[in-house]
Order: structure tokens, then C-alpha cells, then sequence
């Protein structure tokens, strides 16, 4: 009987460990060397028609951001194909969002199809694998979502994103929450478990506080698996902040923000990209919390410049396009123009290109800064009658 | 908010999830008590009753006849369950029965991704009664509505088991399955019985843990499974009030250990919790160290 009981205990020990390791991503390292800048290696085909690849996890559990930067970018391609009479090809593989299988496809896309330029990846592990192993090709790769600071920080002149680092974004709203909305004292609830979480939180406390503000409490944590944070959040409620900053992606960022509101949190709420998606998964009671809470995003789908490429992607997949699919489509248009400014399928002149392009995209001007990294304007989207709306308007 | 009346409102919060704890422990527990199996997709039974009642709601059913049909389908699921895939085991080791259960919640979640997509799910909040305020202290009414049916659940059970034929079968069964069959107890039928109701039980918690805590995903019901899991074995796994005191302990554990200690160490301390009971008290709180249980 006794032996039993333990058997028992070390079985639910057992699983929990297992669930555990199934929770840690792949992750990838990306190698710091910076490379000769001409490894000589040249794409496959003629200006009018080569190949461009991309990848992405378009199947799983990741399957809704694969899908839409991998969608995206075949969009684009078609769409400058038809603009400009060429037939550039566009190669979509499925990286399952698993760093040593986006290796193996990269590898393909550099020595079978010799592709001009690589769309992604999509998810920070597996990208940064990829950035490191390109250092070999010096292939040009423009990743539309890969936030890890590492993936163009580690990398070589050949590596650019879209996207906003995370430690760029929570600097972003911080500064926000500060000069815009004029708050000073906040609170921070976040997720221990996820890096994401983590390194958002850190630049957002470093920030707030450069900036003058303060923060009522130290930052609350919970771990992945929480559906539960009323102990946190009444510290946080009689701590009696201003602001509330949630990093977190929109599953919890629901299950918080109604959780706050029922404990009697009157705090604003802020966030960042981690927050696209949750009008998506509140139902229409969780709407009254919800309300008002303001986030920096890629894009809000009330922007005039979106229309169009909305539309089109909704005709083309029958699904609604997101920031994934709309930074997908403007770094494919940018890689684009940097082949046809080159005028060469060379990456060495291609890379040369992206380092001074000014991209006019629909989410505004792109440029890359020397690491990579993009500058472009920030754009703050709050919730307004159960509707994204650019804070502002 | 003063020193004070923070403890209450940690106190509220521990007593709302160890109720939740508190009704899955009890499925736990009658069904371990019965058939000698820990029902691993116990857990997993609480997402197929949350989401059959989202469906219904969605489907623009009042929540009334959502929450029975939810019952239902759980209690018929529960009985198919027990006749496909723990019957011809019955008379197989515990290990494989135990590798049976874990099998069928994978074989759940993974059929519920499949179906539904492992996206999350809004679940429309039904209970929207006012909340109460003493003080200080506010209780929202998804608090007290969920106390309140994992206490009566837990007295209704008691009393089922102890005092009708169908709860005297089911002690029978617990005793000694071989005897009772040759007192004239069909043994089969108060298997299912036990399985039905565990199921339905699983159904509530699913229920009222989806209006606290939506949006819902397939695997909802793994952890707050082992949970109640760890509930059931504090409290004496095949005691029914043990499985509710179980439920409200870890509960509070849980509420203090995030509030004034770290919420990071919360499973650490949670788990060391289980193991020294398991050392010091095998048979857990108010498990008795005698084989007839229910």
C-alpha cells in the first residue's frame, strides 16, 4: 500500500517533468563571428525569374503565424510578379517551427533551389539557427517576426527584421504610458516561465524608471500553465497603481485584465504585440475589461494603408490577415526592391541594398539599422466598443 | 487596502481555486475508491464538459440546458470510457490500467485539437449575479457560486453513499468486488454508476472553471487534473470528505504560497507538500490505513 502511494506520487512527479520540457523551445545558436561579405554565392536564375523561399511552422500548434508569413509572402510575390511582368517564384516550406528541421530547409533553399533571398523564419528558435547557419551563403534573410534580440544581434550583415525587438517595443509603450498617457507609477504582471514575458518586463521597468516613473510593487510573476493570478493581482490592487503593463500573449492578457477588473483594479491597461488576438478569444462579457487598454502593435487593422492588402488576403485564403501576414508582405516587397536596385542576384550587392533601402511599404517606411534591426513609426492600438482602434482617432 | 483585509481576500482566493480543486478530487476520489484506478483523463473530462456547454451556448441554448446536456454527455462519456477501455482491464496489473488512463487523456486532448484547433476558445460567462461586498472585501459571485456547489455536491454524495442501495453497492463493491457479486450486486452497473456521477461531477468543475477563467483550449484540463490529482492524495484518495478538504488545503497552500512567499517556488512547495504527506501520513488526511474505502 505504501509503495503504491509513492509509485503514485513519482508517476504525477513524472509527468509534470515531462510536461515541463515539452513547454522549453528549440533554441538554436546563432555564431557572433562576422564573415567575409562576399562568399560569392549567387541565386539560381535571371532578374526575371528567380526564386525567393520562406518558412514558416504552416502546420501545429504555431500553424497561425507560419501560415500568415508564408502566405503573405507568395501575396507579395504574385503581386510584384504582376506589376512589374516578371516571374519570380516564391518557395513556401513548412519549418514546423523546429530549429534543426528550419536548418535542413535552409540548407535546401541554399544549395537545390539557390534561392535570391529568405523570407523568415518565423519563430525566434528556429530563426536564429537559421541566421547562424546562413553565415556560410551570406544569403539575405528578412524575418517579418522573429523578435529575439539575438537573431540579428549574433548574426552577420545579411540578417535584417521587420519586427520590433522585444526590449524596442517595451521601451516603446513605457515611454508611452509615460509622456502620452502621462502615468507614473505602474505595476507589472508577467509570465517566468516565457522569455518573451520576461525580457519585456525587465526593459519596461528600465525604462518607466529612467523616464521618472515608479513602480508601485515589485514586478508579480506567474509560470505558464496559471489560469488563476487573483493572488498577485490583490498585491497589485492594494498596491494602488496607475498603470497596469501585461506582457503576455492574448490568452492570459484576457484572464488578467477580467481578473483585475473583478478585484477592482481601475488601473490602465498596457501592453504589447503579445496582445493582437484578444478581442479574438473574449467572449462578449470579458469585453468591459478589455476596454480601453492600449498596445503597441505592427499595424492596426483600422489604418487606411491596410485596406487593400486586407481585402486581398481575405479573397485569396479566406482567412483574415494579421501583423505577421502584413510585415510578411512588406519585408518580401522590400527584399524585392533590393534585388532589382542590385540588379544583381549576388547576396553580397543584394545585402549592400537592404543595408540603405527605404522601403515604402503599407505600414510605412522601413529601414534597417546596422545590426538589422528595423526603424519604422510605432503604432499604439487601444480597444474601443469591443474594436481595435488606433489610439487617437 | 489594509494588512488584514489583504490575508481575507488571499484567504477568499485560496478557498475559490480549492473549491475548484475540491469538486475534481471528487471524481478522483469516488472512482479510485470503486475501481481501484486513478482515472488520469479524469482531468481531461473537465474540457470535454466545458466544452459541450460552450457549443450549446454557443448554439444559443439558455445556460440551464447547456449545464444538462454538459452533465449528460459527460456521465454517458464517462460510462463508454469505463466499458471500452478500463473493463477488459479489470483484471490486468494497476500499471497497466494506470497506462490505460494516461493514453485516454492524451487520445482526448489531442481529438479535441484536432476538432476544435488548439486555438482558445471565449467562453461566454453565465453567472452573473451581483457580487458581495463585506468591508474592504469584495467576492465576485463566480467565488461564492463555485464554494457553494463543491460544499453541497460534497454532502449530497456523503449522503448518497451512505444511505441509499445504489451508494450500499458501491461500499460493497469498494470492500470486495468478488463478494458482492456473490451477494447478488451487479458489479458492471455500480462500476458505471461510479463513473457516471465521477464524470458528471467533472462536468460541474469544467463548467464553473470556464466561467472563471475563460478563454478555454484543449488541454485546460490537464493541470488543474494533476491538482486535484495531488487534492485527492492529500486529503486520503477514496474519502470523499477528505478529497474536499484536500481541494480547500491545496487551495489555500496555493493562495498564501503565491502571496507572501514566491509565486515562482509555488509548485516546488506544492509538491514537497505531496511528498512528505505521502512519507509521514500514506494514507493522507482523513484516509484511514484499512483497504475498504469509498
Amino acid at each position: 500500500m505504501k509503495m503504491n502511494k509513492l509509485v503514485k506520487g513519482g508517476l504525477a512527479a513524472v509527468m509534470c517533468l515531462a510536461l515541463a520540457a515539452c513547454e522549453s523551445g528549440a533554441q538554436g545558436g546563432g555564431s557572433s563571428e562576422q564573415p567575409a561579405a562576399d562568399t560569392g554565392y549567387t541565386a539560381a536564375g535571371d532578374l526575371s525569374s528567380y526564386t525567393i523561399g520562406t518558412g514558416g511552422p504552416t502546420s501545429g500548434d504555431l500553424a497561425v503565424y507560419g501560415g500568415a508569413v508564408t502566405n503573405a509572402a507568395a501575396l507579395a510575390v504574385k503581386d510584384w510578379n504582376e506589376a512589374h511582368g516578371t516571374n519570380i517564384k516564391c518557395e513556401i516550406q513548412d519549418t514546423t517551427g523546429d530549429a534543426t528541421q528550419a536548418v535542413n530547409i535552409y540548407n535546401k533553399f541554399v544549395s537545390d533551389t539557390k534561392v535570391a533571398g529568405i523570407i523568415g523564419m518565423t519563430v525566434s528558435g528556429e530563426s536564429i539557427a537559421v541566421a547562424g547557419a546562413s553565415a556560410d551563403t551570406m544569403v539575405p534573410i528578412i524575418s517579418p517576426s522573429a523578435t529575439a534580440e539575438a537573431f540579428t544581434a549574433d548574426a552577420g550583415a545579411n540578417v535584417f527584421r521587420a519586427c520590433y525587438t522585444d526590449p524596442q517595443q517595451a521601451a516603446l509603450i513605457a515611454d508611452f504610458a509615460y509622456d502620452t498617457l502621462g502615468l507614473r507609477k505602474a505595476a507589472v504582471l508577467y509570465n517566468s516561465d516565457d522569455d518573451y514575458s520576461v525580457g519585456l518586463c525587465t526593459s519596461f521597468e528600465a525604462e518607466f524608471q529612467a523616464k521618472g516613473g515608479e513602480l508601485a510593487l515589485k514586478s508579480e510573476a506567474f509560470g505558464t500553465d496559471d489560469t488563476n493570478f487573483s493572488t498577485q493581482l490583490t498585491k497589485i490592487a492594494a498596491a494602488q497603481p496607475d498603470v497596469l503593463f501585461i506582457p503576455n500573449y492574448y490568452e492570459k492578457d484576457v484572464m488578467i485584465a477580467t481578473q483585475a477588473r473583478d478585484l477592482g483594479i481601475d488601473a490602465q491597461f498596457i501592453g504589447c504585440d503579445g496582445w493582437d488576438g484578444v478581442l479574438e478569444v473574449a467572449s462578449a462579457s470579458d469585453l468591459a475589461s478589455l476596454e480601453g487598454a492600449v498596445f503597441i502593435n505592427q499595424y492596426s487593422p483600422d489604418m487606411e494603408s491596410v485596406q487593400a492588402i486586407m481585402e486581398e488576403y481575405q479573397a485569396e485564403y479566406g482567412q483574415s490577415i494579421n501583423s505577421f501576414g502584413i510585415n510578411s508582405y512588406d519585408a518580401t516587397m522590400c527584399l524585392l526592391e533590393a534585388i532589382e536596385a542590385a540588379n544583381s542576384l549576388n547576396a553580397a550587392d543584394i545585402n549592400a541594398q537592404l543595408a540603405k533601402i527605404e522601403h515604402k511599404g503599407i505600414l510605412g517606411t522601413l529601414k534597417f539599422d546596422e545590426t538589422g534591426d528595423p526603424i519604422k513609426t510605432p503604432v499604439y492600438v487601444t480597444i474601443k466598443d469591443g474594436k481595435y482602434v488606433s489610439y487617437g482617432k | 487596502m489594509s494588512g488584514f483585509s489583504q490575508f481575507i481576500m488571499q484567504f477568499i482566493n485560496g478557498l475559490n481555486i480549492g473549491s475548484i480543486y475540491a469538486l475534481i478530487a471528487l471524481g478522483y476520489t469516488m472512482v479510485y475508491g470503486i475501481a481501484k484506478l486513478i482515472n488520469f483523463a479524469h482531468g481531461d473530462i473537465i474540457m470535454v464538459g466545458a466544452y459541450v456547454s460552450l457549443i450549446c451556448l454557443n448554439a444559443g441554448l439558455p445556460w440551464y440546458l447547456a449545464c444538462i446536456i454538459s452533465i449528460l454527455s459527460c456521465s454517458a462519456f464517462g460510462v463508454i470510457m469505463e466499458k471500452f477501455a478500463y473493463k477488459p482491464l479489470r483484471n490486468a496489473s494497476r500499471i497497466s490500467l494506470l497506462i490505460t488512463a494516461i493514453g485516454i487523456s492524451y487520445l482526448l486532448e489531442n481529438a479535441f485539437q484536432l476538432i476544435f484547433t488548439a486555438n482558445p476558445k471565449p467562453y461566454p460567462s453565465f453567472i452573473a449575479l451581483p457580487a458581495l461586498k463585506i468591508g474592504a472585501v469584495t467576492i465576485s459571485a463566480n467565488y461564492y457560486i463555485t464554494f457553494i456547489i463543491s460544499v453541497v455536491l460534497m454532502v449530497v454524495l456523503t449522503l448518497f453513499i451512505r444511505n441509499t442501495n445504489m451508494g450500499k453497492a458501491m461500499r460493497a463493491v469498494s470492500e470486495d468486488a468478488g463478494a458482492a457479486r456473490l451477494m447478488g450486486i451487479n458489479v458492471d452497473n455500480t462500476i458505471s454508476l461510479t463513473f457516471a456521477i465521477g464524470s458528471a461531477l467533472a462536468a460541474v468543475a469544467g463548467i464553473l472553471y470556464s466561467n472563471c477563467y475563460s478563454p478555454i483550449n484543449p488541454t485546460m484540463g490537464s493541470l488543474p487534473g494533476i491538482k486535484a490529482f495531488i487534492a485527492a492524495g492529500l486529503g486520503g484518495i477514496g474519502s470523499i470528505p477528505g478529497a474536499v478538504l484536500g481541494g480547500f488545503f491545496l487551495g489555500m497552500i496555493e493562495a498564501m504560497v503565491k502571496a507572501y512567499i514566491s509565486s515562482q517556488l509555488l509548485d516546488s512547495i506544492v509538491f514537497t507538500v505531496l511528498i512528505l504527506m505521502l512519507v509521514l501520513k500514506p494514507a493522507g488526511i482523513l484516509g484511514k490505513d484499512v483497504r475498504e474505502k469509498v
